[in-house]
């Protein structure tokens, strides 16, 4: 029993429904266009989904922003000692950043037996530092 | 058959068996899920085979997941009803943005037999019903998947199917009941 009798369909609708089928179909696929249809699909197979192309560029900023965030410029200077260096997040090219982070780093391995945080740090991010230390 | 040397081969760990499943799936059923799309899209030749294409496409690459041999033909036709049923809606939008007469016909082609006439006809009538009732009747009365396999594949009861089903005869006899063709009578 085909579904059309399993729906109980009666003999009148099982015709119009037949014959409906038949004439509402594409013409069969012919071998050229079998051929051409493969060929394609193959085509978009081997081709990497533009997603995965783009993950290795997307990992690569994903880890510069982890980089950016984990180097403290938000201790940058600002103070005259440090002319030229802006503050983190700051517009400045490549060299005025490298410039900053050297200097913090400069700044960060003075032995603190000769130099107080309170010195090294400007003063108006003293207030800061004592508000949550 | 997919050529072996054009697919990529590049993986490794049960690519070749990916492979090997997937030129089985295109080889099953290339010409069905063509004649599928091609019904649920008015008689659109150039779109049913875009559309066939996107599914096995999708399919390619969640086969690697799916395991489950006894039911993927199943997932795979699940896949190429939504893909037919996005491609409707963009070709909706698109037609409201360019005007109806953008709208794609049916396919003029004259290897389109046996009747383009009555083709674009049903193709209209198909076309009136709700999305449920031309998806019910084409899985069901043109394609011969079952209630119950339709009701998978529309995500749906199978007690929503027979409804559908039973308006969408109601109302194509009563769209198409002049076409002799179709009726057995003389056409009106």
């Amino acid at each position: 029993m085909n579904e059309r009798q399993r729906m109980d369909l009666d003999p009148e609708e099982q015709a119009f429904v037949a014959r409906l089928a038949d004439h509402y179909a594409p013409p069969a696929m012919t071998p050229a266009r079998r051929a051409a249809f493969d060929r394609r699909l193959a085509t978009r197979v081997a081709r990497r989904a533009p997603w995965r192309v783009a993950m290795p560029a997307m990992a690569a900023v994903a880890a510069a922003a982890l980089v950016w965030l984990a180097v403290p410029w938000s201790h940058g200077p600002t103070s005259p000692e440090t002319p030229g260096i802006v503050a983190a997040g700051g517009s400045g090219d490549t060299a005025t950043v490298f410039a900053a982070y050297d200097w913090f780093t400069s700044t960060a391995a003075v032995d603190a037996a000769d130099l107080g945080e309170d010195d090294v740090l400007p003063e108006d991010y003293q207030a800061i530092s004592e508000f949550f230390l | 058959m997919i050529d072996a040397g054009v697919i990529s081969l590049d993986m490794v760990g049960g690519a070749t068996d990916r492979e090997e499943r997937f030129r089985a799936l295109v080889e099953s059923h290339r010409e069905r899920a063509v004649r599928l799309a091609w019904r649920l899209l008015g008689g659109d030749r150039s779109a049913a085979e875009d559309v066939a294409q996107d599914a096995f496409l999708r399919a390619y690459r969640g086969l690697a997941r799916f395991r489950d041999e006894a039911r993927l033909d199943t997932w795979f036709y699940r896949i190429l009803v939504r893909q037919a049923e996005s491609h409707r809606r963009w070709r909706a939008v698109r037609a409201l943005w360019s005007g109806p007469s953008e709208d794609e016909p049916a396919d003029p082609s004259p290897a389109a037999v046996p009747d383009p006439v009555v083709q674009q006809r049903i193709a209209v009538a198909l076309d009136r019903l709700p999305a449920g009732q031309r998806r019910a009747f084409v899985l069901v009365h043109m394609e011969g998947f079952t209630v119950e396999e339709s009701a998978v594949l529309m995500g749906k009861a199978a007690g929503t199917v027979k409804s559908h089903l039973h308006r969408a005869l109601k109302a194509l006899r009563a769209d198409l009941a002049d076409l002799r063709e179709l009726t057995g009578g003389n056409r009106t």
